[in-house]
């Protein structure tokens, strides 16, 4: 092929080629992305219902107005704001230790791996199945085991101090694993050299860990920390199957009152407003990250 | 050689000729012309009846074989939110079996049309049609009512010596004694928010029971009426004599009932039909009773409309005509058990020597009330999420009934139904 | 010494204690499908799983159509991940390589996918898949679930993609071969372990997902596990036994194929993760 000829290498073809690529999935993210949360957003300013999707009118922002009104609206943005702050810090630090605790070669460490990664791997249908059964009341094996030894039988999805903490619990099992797997990739860049020069120096673990390890595995925590917040704000089929929102919406989290608004109310504007909710809250918390991280290149380029 | 005249004869003869011909032959290829109707509705997924009704239904392929019936299965759940889904869409099934909530909201938005026709000429109707007729149309006929009743296991009542409930207290006397001489569960009951449409729908039994009207004479939305209060006391008292296995959804405690470790139940023919067959309990172990309260309680029912998205709205009306019709209402009545029907069709003998306790749920359908709101029909499920809400906060929180219902009467009046 | 040992049983105890937190629920989703319901709901469950009950198990199974949902499930999940491959690769790429007007706001687009919960897209969704013919049809799930693993994909593809140094690209690129082979040709092989990754996320995605699929399609053979397993809880009864047995079934594809990419994984986040 003589030089030039192809289209690629001519000026304007190598302006185009960035296009040419990023056009077909943004193209398709458009169409069943953007273009239905686009019509969500504008939803939220009208009173549309399910019944009548097409009928609603302009309202403005009366919905939002209604929910700064309710008083629920803020439990539900509490629980929405703990959740996603509880799961971070438990799944995060769960991850980080599994990771930890088998990085280094033991006899029957693939086993022991495989079987850590089960939470993440199992559908959420058949993970809210089976701990709704574990935390049954009356016939669940967590109740049975506190029997046997003795001890009260606990209401783990009725009670509204158990409820928030039961589901947090089938959470982190879920995430954990995640957690667990980015950390360990990033362990293993971390120079063994480095490590043992260390520790022959002198160094007890936590230091070695500290000086050493957590440098490497910084910009894998927080990434992941992002993640973990952003899909728990998302969350939605682990809190429904298991507790339905309650008891008295001490699990009502935005999603399940986007759920809830929408479906029994048929009130299609105030959803999408608790919806515009969520993602603002989402991209705070973006900002949170993207300002850690700035903050954190600096310091590690010091 | 033809006359004009005798030409136009002809021509006119030919004409009249050639429409009535085409007519007949349109008439035929419409009847003959094959249909395929969607019928939507939950019982298909049903392990126990939903076969059964099928097969009834599918009797109608005899009576009209040009028709093609199709399921469309959607588990109960999620069956409200879809069907909603689907006709606000412009979609959605030819005919749909509706719980009465859902009824009267697609009724509310348009979605159903007028199936008087179905109905012209049909005498024998009975009262669970009333409700079908919105503003004067027809929009929809009875498929099945469910009556509650007070269930209970025989041999266990028995062997513990116990007395068949005819009040609160009696009920929880009762529950704890057959609890402590046969280790069995007292009593079954919904009681959580996450169920809200159950919970409500069971909860009006106790609502009724103690005489409870959500709305008052002007129709102005009354909730803590004295009524009220007594019946949340009362549903308290039961929740914290722990007789109920908390924390259970309620196919978990039917569940529990079927598998003969359960005593007493509040539940409906549907659900009672289930527990009585094939398990641990058999159905000649199961009684009822009239339920524990001084008033008549509730029903569940499942209204037929047809959708106006339906292409083929008239041949769904005429499958509606053959359902209330003797043939289909003898077919439905082999498949639903005790429920009642559109029309008053009695139980089969061989069913009702098998199944005792179906008498009771016959008696009680009699005076029995529908779970939704007068002149509220369309909105209950959002003001009883209210009242729920309040009786979760009285359970769980020990909330004061009446301060509690104060404040949900204070959160109606606020949204303004 | 004596610290280094009690290092190790501490370790050890851990791990151990890890474990078994992870893997408890799928033990007693076992036991649980091994139970009669008279023992489930009276005597006390039995803690280890009774294999001798097996038969009971798949006969009461037997009327349960799971292996055409298995099917349904596997159709969804892989047209997912190669959907979201394809149109990933082709973002990561553009995203890695080029720095053209907009590449902040293309990156800000993708993250923001990450925040929609589907309940919110549902309603104007269907909406348009009446319009598009795509309800009752499982080209419409696999469309749109790539929505939301396609920025997945896309970005752990371009993390990969900028540890690749660019003179590898550049011989080619001199000899005028097009983009898109350089793309298929060059960079991914590069990166299979990256791709592996991505490919499990959305397959997973797709293999998990309940929402649409419950929402989108009407015929009951179309079902994925997902929908089939819900329609299983009864209105009436939990034939608790079946329900766990199914859920069994559910899971354990996805545990093998996630079992045997794993080491894939690792090694795929690698290549982007320190990078961050």
């Amino acid at each position: 092929m003589t030089p030039g000829s192809s289209k690629w290498l001519s000026g304007r073809g190598k302006a185009i080629a960035p296009y040419v690529f990023i056009l077909p999935p943004l193209a398709y993210l458009a169409v069943f992305m953007f273009w239905p949360l686009a019509r969500q957003m504008w939803l939220s300013l009208t009173d549309t219902r399910l019944t009548n999707p097409n009928g609603g009118s302009f309202v403005g922002l009366e919905n939002y107005q209604w929910l700064f009104d309710d008083p629920e609206f803020y439990t539900t943005l509490n629980v929405t704001v703990l959740y996603a702050a509880v799961t971070v810090v438990l799944g995060v630090a769960l991850g980080t230790i599994s990771a930890l605790a088998i990085n280094r070669p033991f006899p029957g460490r693939p086993l022991a791996r495989a079987i850590m990664l089960f939470g993440w791997a199992v559908p959420n249908v058949a993970a809210s199945l089976i701990w709704l059964w574990m935390y049954n009341e009356r016939s669940g094996v967590f109740n049975d085991m506190l029997a046997s030894l003795g001890l009260d039988r606990v209401s783990w999805l009725t009670s509204t101090h158990m409820a928030f903490s039961s589901i947090v619990a089938v959470t982190v099992w879920q995430v954990a694993p995640f957690v667990m797997l980015v950390v360990l990739a990033a362990l293993q860049s971390v120079p063994d050299e480095v490590r043992e020069a260390a520790r022959v120096d002198g160094a007890d673990a936590l230091s070695v860990f500290r000086a050493v390890t957590l440098p490497h595995i910084l910009p894998s925590l927080q990434l992941v920390s992002l993640l973990v917040a952003v899909w728990s704000i998302r969350r939605f089929d682990i809190i429904y199957l298991l507790t339905g929102g309650g008891p008295i919406g001490s699990t009502s989290t935005l999603v399940v009152k986007i759920r809830q608004t929408a479906f029994e109310s048929h009130e299609l504007g105030v959803a999408s407003a608790y919806g515009a909710i969520g993602l603002i809250l989402a991209l705070l918390v973006a900002f949170v990250h993207f300002v850690t991280d700035r903050r954190r290149q600096k310091w590690m380029a010091q | 050689m033809f006359t004009r005249a005798r030409r136009s004869f002809l021509t006119g003869a030919a004409a009249l000729i050639a429409t009535a011909a085409t007519a007949m032959t349109l008439n035929a290829s419409h009847a003959q012309e094959p249909v395929t109707l969607v019928i939507a509705n939950s019982q298909w997924v049903d392990a126990l009846r939903g076969k059964n009704l099928w097969n009834a239904v599918q009797q109608y392929q005899k009576a009209a074989p040009n028709v093609t019936l199709v399921q469309e299965a959607i588990p109960s759940a999620e069956f409200a939110d879809k069907i909603t889904t689907e006709m606000a869409a412009g979609q959605g099934p030819d005919i749909a079996m509706m719980q009465d909530g859902l009824f009267y909201t697609a009724a509310d938005a348009g979605f159903l049309v007028d199936i008087g026709k179905a109905v012209e000429g049909v005498e024998n109707l009975n009262a669970t049609n009333d409700h079908g007729v919105v503003n004067g149309k027809r929009l929809g006929i009875a498929w099945q009512r469910a009556v509650y009743a007070l269930i209970y296991n025989k041999p266990l009542v028995d062997k513990a010596g116990a007395k068949v409930p005819v009040n609160v207290d009696e009920l929880i006397a009762s529950s704890q004694a057959v609890h402590q001489a046969t280790g069995a569960i007292g009593f079954i009951s919904r009681h959580q928010v996450s169920d809200l449409t159950g919970f409500f729908m069971d909860f009006q039994n106790w609502a009724y029971g103690y005489g409870v009207n959500w709305v008052d004479s002007d129709g102005k939305l009354t909730i803590d009426t004295p009524e009220a209060v007594a019946a949340v006391t009362a549903f308290k008292k039961m929740y914290d004599a722990r007789i109920i296995p908390v924390g259970d959804d309620f196919p978990t405690q039917r569940t529990r009932f079927k598998e003969a470790q359960v005593s007493f139940g509040i539940d409906n023919s549907g659900g009672t039909l289930n527990i009585a067959s094939g398990a641990a309990l058999a159905p000649g172990d199961l009684a009822a009773a009239p339920l524990p309260f001084q008033h008549p309680g509730a029903h569940q029912q499942i209204f037929l409309g047809v959708s106006t998205h339906s292409k083929h709205q008239e041949a769904a009306i005429d499958f509606l005509a053959w359902l209330v019709g003797p043939e289909g209402q003898a077919a439905l009545r082999e498949a639903s058990g005790p429920d009642a029907l559109a029309t008053d069709v009695p139980v089969t003998e061989a069913f009702q020597a098998a199944n005792p306790w179906a008498e009771t749920f016959a008696e009680l359908a009699k005076d029995s009330r529908s779970t939704l709101i007068p002149g509220y029909e369309v909105q209950t499920t959002q003001i009883m999420r209210v009242v729920m809400e309040a009786v979760e906060r009285v359970l769980v929180a020990d909330d004061d009934p009446q301060a509690a219902l104060t404040r949900a009467q204070r959160k109606i009046d606020a949204k303004r139904f | 010494m004596t610290s280094t040992i009690a290092l190790s049983i501490f370790r050890y105890v851990l791990i151990a204690a890890l474990v078994a937190f992870a893997g408890f629920p799928i033990y007693w989703m076992a036991s649980t499908a091994l139970s009669a319901n008279s023992e489930l709901y009276s005597t006390g469950q039995v803690p280890w799983p009774q294999l001798q009950k097996l038969p009971e198990l798949i006969s009461a199974m037997a009327g349960v159509p799971i292996g055409r949902w298995l099917f349904n499930t596997f159709l969804i999940a892989c047209g997912t991940t190669v959907l979201s491959l394809l149109l990933g690769s082709l973002a990561g790429y553009a995203l890695s390589r080029f720095r053209f007007r907009g590449r902040g706001l293309v990156g800000f687009l993708l993250f923001m996918t990450q925040v929609v919960p589907e309940a919110l897209i549902l309603v104007p969704l269907y909406a348009m898949f009446i319009t598009l013919g795509l309800l009752n049809n499982l080209m419409g799930l696999v469309l749109a679930n790539v929505g939301f693993s396609l920025p997945v994909a896309a970005f752990i593809l371009k993390s990969a993609m900028d540890s690749i140094p660019y003179e590898i690209e550049e011989s080619a690129i001199i000899d005028n071969c097009p983009r898109f082979g350089i793309l298929s040709m060059i960079v991914l092989p590069l990166i299979m372990p990256s791709v592996a990754a991505a490919a499990v996320i959305a397959f997973f995605a797709g293999w998990n997902e309940f929402l649409f699929a419950s929402t989108f399609l009407m015929d009951r053979s179309l079902w994925p596990t997902s929908v089939g397993l819900a329609s299983f809880i009864g209105q009436y009864e939990t034939p608790l036994s079946a329900v766990m047995g199914a859920a069994l079934l559910f899971s354990v594809p996805a545990i093998v194929f996630f079992l045997l990419i794993q080491r894939q994984i690792v090694a795929g986040l690698t290549a982007g993760a320190v990078k961050g």
